[in-house]
């Protein structure tokens, strides 16, 4: 019985795979049902946030209940993720409308007050730690590599600050970033297209050992 | 799609598709040979992870895989089902401990994905009793995925961190959290900015489409169609590469013309041949 399942499922998941593909290539016609399966992944998208914010809500409150060390946070994420939601309900229900001011949403207010200072703030240490992270990979391990990127990094921050007594630093600066930089990027993403291209098939042609357990 | 993109796709599924079925012959007659294919040196799978999945078991310490911000249904579903598929080998060798695997994702359509894969590695070890759904989180992506990500490696004393898929820069966070708590941190990121963090921050990263490689590495007994979809892979990057030779000379060439131009195609014939040669003695000998 469980044979006959994986291959049922493996048949389903092929099946819609190659639907999917050849609904994708231009004057396909098939397209309409290639729509039809993406709008149902949409959809199914959708219900899978609910499913992450309960599931998230779940992990909290075990952690609560269980008194696990950093229980006092997990309470704290419960009880605001619980008044968000029940904020927006109201908000939802038209029931802050006199409260608040025409076109001004409360949540949308707490979004921009807590959310985004907040990342705004993490955005702002993250060069501290990247700097940190590129000093202490030369403390780890000093290689050709390894100087290179310290070397690299210090002529792309020292010319981003565009002094004019750098002189050709600038623009050896602006040459790294949009010659070297920009080719590397391109590499790696082929790469992972390729990969990607090789691990798709693979999946398609069934033989996944997922498929068989 | 544009119609020439949609043409070279369909052309490269097509021959992605020929490798991989005359590739695993190929490997099977290997195999019945008695002849075994020398895999590219990966220290991340060869060399970190066998023995700090060991010492997470020994020491009853978790490990923690992430997703980031792959999911199933986008672009970066392959990439979620290349990470499930580093959990999965992972997650069976430490299943035989009393520590659950941790498992974070910031894209919720990963969730199902990552709590079958971890069933499936307990089932495959008969323990299913000791498998924990909540032991996959979401977190919600960007910043608020690492700072939760870092806060809980933190606090549960994660053994080791192996952060694979769609990561941004907020990598950061979390390598600055296992590198400060004594963790080992392999990361890879299909995105360049997540990429060039995970190989400042981790000691042996995983680069690119290295990730794709996992079922073949990590594997006790890797399958032929896993083999030979490294092969596969190897192939079609050598096709580009010389695409990309070829056009950049034909380019040159026909700004030059007459005498020098053939001397310069010649050239760079020699070289490209030269190049494939050397490329593939230091892939048969594993180096890298």
């Amino acid at each position: 019985m469980r044979r006959l399942l994986a291959i049922l499922s493996a048949s389903i998941v092929i099946g819609m795979g190659l639907i999917t593909l050849f609904g994708l290539l231009p004057g396909s016609p098939i397209a309409q049902v290639t729509a039809l399966f993406i709008q149902l992944v949409v959809i199914v998208g959708a219900v899978a946030v609910v499913i992450g914010v309960l599931n998230l809500l779940w992990v909290h409150l075990r952690r609560v209940l269980n008194g696990d060390p950093g229980w006092g946070y997990s309470l704290a994420l419960f009880f605001a993720a619980l008044a968000v939601i029940v904020l927006v309900l109201v908000e939802r229900l038209g029931l802050l409308d006199g409260v608040t001011g025409a076109g001004v949403s409360a949540s949308g207010f707490l979004f921009t007050a807590v959310q985004v200072s907040v990342e705004s703030a993490l955005a702002g240490l993250l060069v501290f730690f990247l700097v940190y992270a590129a000093a202490r990979l030369m403390r780890r391990r000093v290689t050709w590599w390894a100087l290179l990127f310290t070397v690299t990094l210090l002529v792309v921050l020292l010319g981003w600050l565009r002094i004019p007594a750098l002189g050709a630093l600038n623009d050896v600066s602006e040459w790294i970033r949009t010659v070297w930089a920009s080719a590397g990027a391109r590499g790696l993403l082929l790469g992972v297209a390729l990969g990607t291209v090789t691990a798709g098939v693979r999946v398609l042609l069934g033989q996944d050992p997922s498929y068989r357990e | 799609m544009d119609s020439t993109v949609g043409l070279l796709t369909l052309l490269f599924l097509v021959l992605a598709f020929v490798l991989l079925v005359l590739n695993t012959q190929f490997l099977r007659v290997l195999r019945q040979r008695g002849v075994q294919l020398a895999l590219r040196r990966i220290p991340a799978y060869q060399q970190v992870m066998p023995p700090a999945v060991g010492e997470a078991v020994e020491s009853a310490r978790p490990m923690h895989v992430s997703f980031g911000g792959s999911g199933l249904g986008a672009e970066t579903t392959v990439s979620a089902l290349a990470a499930s598929e580093v959990l999965y080998h992972l997650a069976e060798r430490v299943a035989v401990g009393n520590e659950p695997p941790i498992i974070s994702l910031s894209d919720p359509t990963a969730l199902g994905l990552a709590q079958g894969t971890l069933r499936r590695a307990y089932q495959t070890r008969q323990r299913l009793g000791a498998y924990r759904s909540s032991a996959a989180r979401w977190y919600p992506p960007g910043l608020a995925f690492a700072a939760g990500v870092g806060a809980a490696l933190a606090e549960e004393d994660a053994n080791m961190s192996v952060l694979v898929g769609r990561l941004g820069p907020e990598l950061a966070f979390i390598g600055e959290a296992a590198t400060r708590y004594d963790q080992v941190f392999i990361a890879q990121s299909d995105q360049p900015e997540g990429q060039a963090v995970g190989w400042v921050m981790s000691e042996s990263p995983l680069i690119g489409e290295e990730l794709y490689a996992a079922g073949a590495y990590l594997s006790r007994h890797p399958s032929a169609l896993q083999l030979s979809q490294l092969l596969a892979t190897e192939i079609l990057r050598l096709v580009v590469i010389l695409g990309i030779v070829l056009a950049a000379v034909l380019a040159v060439a026909s700004k030059l013309g007459g005498v020098l131009s053939v001397t310069i195609l010649i050239g760079a014939a020699l070289a490209a041949l030269l190049a494939a040669v050397l490329y593939a003695r230091s892939t048969a000998r594993g180096g890298k």
